[in-house]
């Protein structure tokens, strides 16, 4: 099909089933989810995700990060530091252990049970920031303290990572290399945060001075890109650097004003196509013929990540309730999780057999968390 | 990833050299095109980039067809119609003519459409800028450039699917001009009324941007729609524009589809319009190109003139409204895109084309301020 035909296609799915699970009064996210899955290969097959359309869902999620880090209140932020810290290491640490054991119970090898086990500590934060977004419940406690726990938990991912592979290739990892990892990492951080706050206050005095239509509006989406980007070399997800140039512009004075203009942006094209794209690609044929294993998996998923997360919370001091908030945040997995499966499968850790359970995995997260969210965040 | 990169930095070359171009007081477009033959001297561009700037084109013609006035042009609706309508006829066979020696007739009459349409924001400027935008000859200049767009992509349209038709005989250009104007008449009759409708309904969507998101819903069907029926797809994205623009919603689609636009397609357009460019073709092409915008000069004083003179403007007036009329470049470019997709074309017509477009473009400011010092 033309590819901007199949952006239409994409577009009235997102608004035809948002509006409908808006009226069913779920989140409008999961309408568009589920109508992505409907036109996606698993049901209609009538869109097939052409690579314009990946790239506009791949700027829907960094945009949708950007926004999130553009609504973050910056000594909201700040104050959550430690708290964050304990929800994503819980996360992570829960997660790992109980999926290892699981998987070693049912028979994995032991690198194949320690890879099915780092493939659950990788949070995809941006489904649950649309849907915070959407409810309005971003800037809260709970949701400030998701989005920095969500940066953290990428970090720790990349050393779970780093670690799973040194000691599959050579059966053990030298502490000076993840030393030098964790140094890498953290000059990204310090160096986007000391170089990164002035360089992007003079880009956007310079961009106030241009007189021509949306200058500013574009310079800010330049600038997360390039974030995301350098991210990427830094072996980060691009939308952990999207969030962070959201944060570093939102202690601007144009912050209110980049981030209405993002919105129509974000929400008119490029985040609807981000939403059902993760339906479309999603294959529900694999859930259905999944066994009882990629089923337990996904509990353990679930279940590792609220329990882990909670924990952590409630170290910081979070109320139960907040904590199991910040718990059922954390769940999402996506495109980290996949990619963390796909090294494993280069790695000729996993076969197409086993890799089809991260997959199941992913589906299940995804479509348990919006009804999940909208039920403890609407509860008082 | 790559590809995210380089929108990155397409877009902040267009905003950057956009506005160096401002400065110097010359239209904005020229830098982003500038601005694009540079960073086409290191990378090229990608399908995934053109199909941005493609859309890029959809965007910029709906917007065109939205802003368009048509109270003022009912108002001055006479004289502009013969402005533009003998405007376009004398651009049309002056282009090609010029053409008709250098390449086949199929591509000389591309040229002859390429050249129809006129871009007057630069017009509105200078004569902002000499507080004649309110006078007679300013508004009829304005409400001369709607119908100078809509005539300009209809001649491309008919071109277009004359040779996709591939006989030329008076068989074809009667079914093509049926369809046509089925096309138009259905548009402009029922448009704004069903529009006003869907719309009504769409606001009660509780979803953010949903207007928006549906007036783009409405642009790309359209716009198929017409390729489908062998019209051109700009033809759609413009009457879409010009549709909504008749309804309640036109304030905010306007607004927030302008956002979408210029904060990322359109500056893409441009610059991707540059990256096209190949340096050598600008030697090659030197002689034919300056006859070409000679032509374009040229036909546009007279046939514009001609026209306001015949609409009972004296000659002084006429002369200055010929010279408003002068200047190529959205719309222009848009079509010059849309006549390359073709195929009847060759790749040098870009070159001659954008030569023409920065010429008129940079000499049009001079010569008004002239004409109306006299």
């Amino acid at each position: 099909m033309d590819v901007f035909l199949e952006l239409a296609v994409i577009l009235i799915a997102a608004k035809l089933f948002g509006y409908i699970a808006t009226k069913a009064k779920m989140p409008g996210v999961l309408g568009q989810l589920i109508g992505g899955m409907l036109i996606g290969p698993s049901i209609l097959n009538i869109v097939s995700y052409s690579e314009g359309v990946h790239l506009i869902s791949e700027i829907g999620v960094v945009l949708l990060l950007f926004l999130a880090g553009l609504e973050t209140d910056i000594e909201e932020f700040k104050s959550v530091g430690i708290p964050a810290f304990l929800v994503a290491l819980g996360g992570v640490i829960v997660p790992f252990v109980t999926g290892y054991y699981l998987s070693s119970w049912f028979g994995y090898e032991r690198t194949e049970a320690l890879f099915l086990g780092g493939v659950l500590t990788a949070t995809s934060v941006g489904l649950t920031a649309s849907i915070l977004m959407e409810m309005k419940q971003l800037r809260t406690k709970e949701g400030t303290a998701i989005l920095a726990a969500a940066v953290v938990d990428d970090v720790l991912g990349i050393i779970v990572l780093t670690t799973l592979i040194a000691i599959h290739r050579k059966g053990h990892v030298y502490i000076e290399d993840l030393g030098i990892l964790v140094g890498e990492v953290a000059v990204f951080f310090v160096v986007s945060w000391l170089v990164g706050r002035p360089v992007v206050k003079e880009i956007l005095q310079l961009s106030k001075r241009i007189d021509l239509p949306e200058t500013l509006t574009a310079f800010a989406l330049a600038l997360a890109l390039i974030f995301a980007y350098i991210a990427e070399q830094f072996r980060i997800a691009g939308i952990t650097g999207a969030y962070l140039a959201g944060v570093l512009i939102a202690q601007t004075d144009e912050a209110k004003r980049i981030s209405n203009r993002m919105i129509t942006v974000s929400y008119s094209l490029f985040v609807p196509v981000f939403l059902v794209g993760i339906g479309i690609k999603t294959d529900i044929s694999i859930v259905l013929h999944a066994g009882t294993f990629a089923i337990l998996y996904s509990v353990i998923a679930i279940i590792g990540k609220i329990a882990g997360c909670g924990v952590g919370a409630i170290l910081a001091r979070f109320k139960p309730k907040e904590a199991l908030r910040v718990g059922i945040g954390m769940i999402p997995r996506m495109e980290v999780a996949l990619i963390m499966a796909n090294v494993a499968l280069t790695e000729n850790v996993f076969d197409k057999g086993i890799f089809s359970i991260p997959v199941t995995m992913v589906v299940i997260t995804t479509i348990v968390t919006p009804p999940l969210l909208k039920w403890i965040f609407s509860r008082d | 990833m790559e590809t995210l990169i380089m929108i990155a930095i397409m877009l902040a070359m267009a905003k950057l050299l956009g506005w160096v171009f401002e400065k110097l007081g010359q239209p904005v477009v020229l830098g982003q095109i500038l601005g694009g033959l540079m960073i086409g001297l290191f990378v090229e561009s990608n399908e995934i980039i053109r199909e941005f700037s493609n859309l890029g084109v959809l965007l910029l013609l709906f917007l065109a067809g939205i802003e368009s006035d048509l109270t003022e042009f009912k108002r001055v609706g006479k004289p502009s119609i013969s402005v533009a309508g003998i405007g376009v006829i004398f651009a049309f066979v002056f282009g090609f003519l010029v053409a008709y020696p250098f390449v086949e007739f199929h591509e000389a009459l591309l040229y002859g459409a390429i050249m129809t349409p006129t871009s007057v924001s630069i017009t509105v400027r200078v004569l902002m800028e000499l507080r004649k935008l309110r006078s007679t000859e300013g508004t009829t200049i304005l409400a001369a450039a709607v119908v100078d767009d809509v005539l300009g992509i209809l001649v491309l349209t008919v071109i277009i699917s004359l040779l996709r038709e591939g006989s030329i005989d008076y068989m074809t250009i009667f079914e093509i001009l049926v369809e046509v104007s089925g096309f138009l008449a259905v548009f402009l009759y029922f448009g704004p009324v069903l529009a006003e409708k869907a719309f009504k309904r769409i606001s009660r969507i509780d979803l953010p941007e949903s207007t928006t998101t549906f007036a783009i819903i409405f642009l790309i069907i359209f716009a198929y729609m017409a390729e489908h029926l062998n019209l051109a797809s700009i033809l759609g994205a413009y009457l879409v524009g010009l549709t909504i623009g008749q309804t309640s919603y036109r304030k905010q689609v306007e607004n927030h589809v302008s956002i979408l636009g210029y904060s990322i397609f359109i500056p893409l357009f441009f610059v991707e319009v540059g990256m096209r460019i190949e340096a050598s073709y600008i030697l090659h092409a030197s002689f034919f190109a300056i006859l070409y915008t000679l032509a374009a000069i040229i036909s546009k004083i007279l046939g514009c003139g001609t026209g306001a003179y015949l609409a009972g403007f004296d000659l002084k007036s006429s002369l200055r409204i010929g010279i408003g009329m002068i200047p190529r470049l959205g719309v222009e470019l848009a079509m010059l895109t849309i006549a390359l997709s073709s195929g009847v074309i060759g790749p040098e017509a870009l070159t001659i084309a954008i030569s023409m477009v920065f010429a008129t473009t940079i000499l049009t400011p001079p010569l008004l301020k002239w004409v109306y010092k006299r």
